[in-house]
């Protein structure tokens, strides 16, 4: 089954190319959830991952003359870029969060219910330990793993927004897995 | 993937968080476009992965032109110093440069050219001439091209033989500061092993009267930089490098002349950097809750110190 999404991001980023703020607004509407749970997974924190999908979004507007939809999607490349931010994220998260202009916000009329920041908690140690491991993948690796299968960006598309073939990516991600297996099997029979 | 390497459900962005960063976007996008200087400096970059054959790396220790099977470290001052591996990772680099097609006047504002990653970089046409520095360590190579009217970053990620290559590319084609530094140390090129430092491979310009350049890791250790006709290049190993580390200039009477956070880089300087003629070439750091101002004051500002080769 296919969705389509309206207006089809191709309207929206031709409208965003010409300086259309209201697209700007409607395509962060539409994947800010995606980039975050992206970035999420990158670098295990919530809150650095807020940086980041703030940082993707900044970098969109600053270049949306250039992005390269794949097959009428802004979300490969946008994942792409929050991949990159993430990789430099260290040196960079400073600069965004000082080009950002902070918006006051009301933190005691709208705490955090309980289980969601112990749940926050939770996944913020569950990363930890997934991310200890796939750390130890080559970079490139690495980071086919969190666009393909864990945010589920179809080979194809990344391949193309990555400037890879199809193939390449697809032995990456193999690599990867096999790699993990391994590791797996490994601490598996330490452990015993 | 076996359950264990699986990564925690998604989650929902609170609407107050999602309404608050949109808030902060729009009003980021929404005012008006004085183009900070700042952000007219690329720092590094971004990334166009493209797919060649990789090579194997053989060679023996300790040896010009040769390099170790294991791990190593090498840092060349200029295309004359190439050894074999790093040769192949500055050919690599120029296939990245010249197969990219976006060497046009999109980037003659100096400005958005690399910012924070975005695929479809723009950078400047250079030549194997155009070397600066190159630092390799392991399999991965960290290059820094100077032009005559811009700066290239590349850095490559070999893997093994056999296996395509993945890089990142930067820099901006027409750089308005370039005659002029921050101070006496200028980083323009930074790669790291971990998303929070760990071993890593600078580059960049200093100013004349540099002598000695250290980087101070932050966890007791420092490794000292090459240095040659204005400008840098270090790479580190073993190190954990962390957001304490500082680069640290010392002039030709060994007095220390200029300490700075290696992380803070061309971005976010502690202050600004005004020319002789009174031009301010890098704003200050604004910190996150303060306010931006217009303009910094000039009489506020340290003095720029001028560059050459």
């Amino acid at each position: 089954m296919t969705t389509r999404l309206h207006p089809p991001d191709q309207e929206l980023w031709s409208a965003l190319a010409g300086g259309d703020e209201a697209a700007f607004g409607q395509l962060f509407d539409r994947y800010a959830r995606a980039v975050h749970n992206h970035a999420f997974r990158l670098c295990g924190s919530w809150s650095v991952a807020e940086d980041i999908t703030q940082a993707t979004f900044l970098v969109a507007w600053r270049r949306r003359g250039e992005a390269r939809l794949v097959d009428g999607s802004a979300l490969p490349w946008l994942l792409v870029v929050a991949t990159n931010t993430a990789r430099t994220e260290w040196r960079s998260a400073r600069r965004w969060r000082a080009l950002l202009r902070r918006v006051p916000q009301e933190r005691e009329a709208h705490a955090d219910p309980a289980d969601e920041v112990v749940g926050r908690l939770d996944d913020e140690r569950r990363m930890a330990s997934v991310l200890s491991a796939v750390r130890r993948l080559p970079r490139a690796e690495r980071e086919a793993v969190a666009l393909c299968l864990w945010s589920g960006v179809p080979y194809a598309e990344a391949a193309a927004v990555l400037g890879i073939s199809e193939v390449a990516l697809r032995s990456r991600v193999s690599r990867a897995r096999a790699r993990l297996a391994r590791k797996f099997s490994t601490d598996n029979r330490q452990e015993q | 993937m076996t359950e264990l390497f699986d990564p925690p459900p998604e989650r929902d962005l609170p609407a107050r968080q999602v309404t608050r960063m949109r808030a902060e976007l729009l009003s980021t996008i929404s005012r008006p476009q004085r183009r900070s200087t700042r952000l007219r400096v690329a720092v590094v970059a971004a990334t166009a992965v493209v797919a060649v054959s990789a090579v194997l790396l053989v060679g023996r220790p300790g040896l010009p032109g040769a390099e170790p099977s294991g791990g190593f470290e090498l840092v060349a001052m200029g295309p004359t110093e190439l050894s074999p591996t790093l040769h192949r990772s500055v050919e690599q680099c120029l296939d990245w440069n010249a197969q990219e097609s976006l060497h046009t006047e999109s980037s003659a504002e100096g400005g958005d050219a690399s910012e924070g990653g975005a695929p479809g970089a723009s950078w400047p046409a250079v030549t194997a001439d155009d070397l600066a520095v190159a630092a390799q360590r392991d399999d991965t190579a960290a290059l820094l091209f100077l032009t005559e009217a811009g700066y290239f970053t590349c850095e490559v990620f070999w893997g093994r033989a056999g296996r395509a290559p993945g890089g990142g590319l930067g820099g901006v084609a027409h750089w308005s500061q370039r005659d002029w530094l921050p101070g006496p140390v200028q980083w323009l090129s930074l790669s790291s092993t971990e998303a929070d430092g760990g071993d890593v491979a600078v580059s960049g310009r200093i100013s004349a009267r540099v002598h000695r350049l250290v980087l101070e890791h932050g966890d007791g250790g420092s490794t000292t930089a090459r240095l040659a006709s204005g400008v840098f290049g270090l790479v580190t190993k073993g190190a954990e490098v962390n957001r304490n580390a500082e680069l640290v200039s010392y002039d030709a009477d060994r007095n220390e002349i200029d300490r700075r956070l290696l992380v803070d880089g061309v971005w976010e300087l502690e202050h600004c950097y005004v020319d002789p003629s009174g031009q301010i070439i890098n704003p200050p750091m604004v910190g996150e809750d303060e306010p931006h101002p217009e303009s910094p004051l000039v009489a506020d500002c340290r003095p720029a110190e001028r560059w050459t080769r």
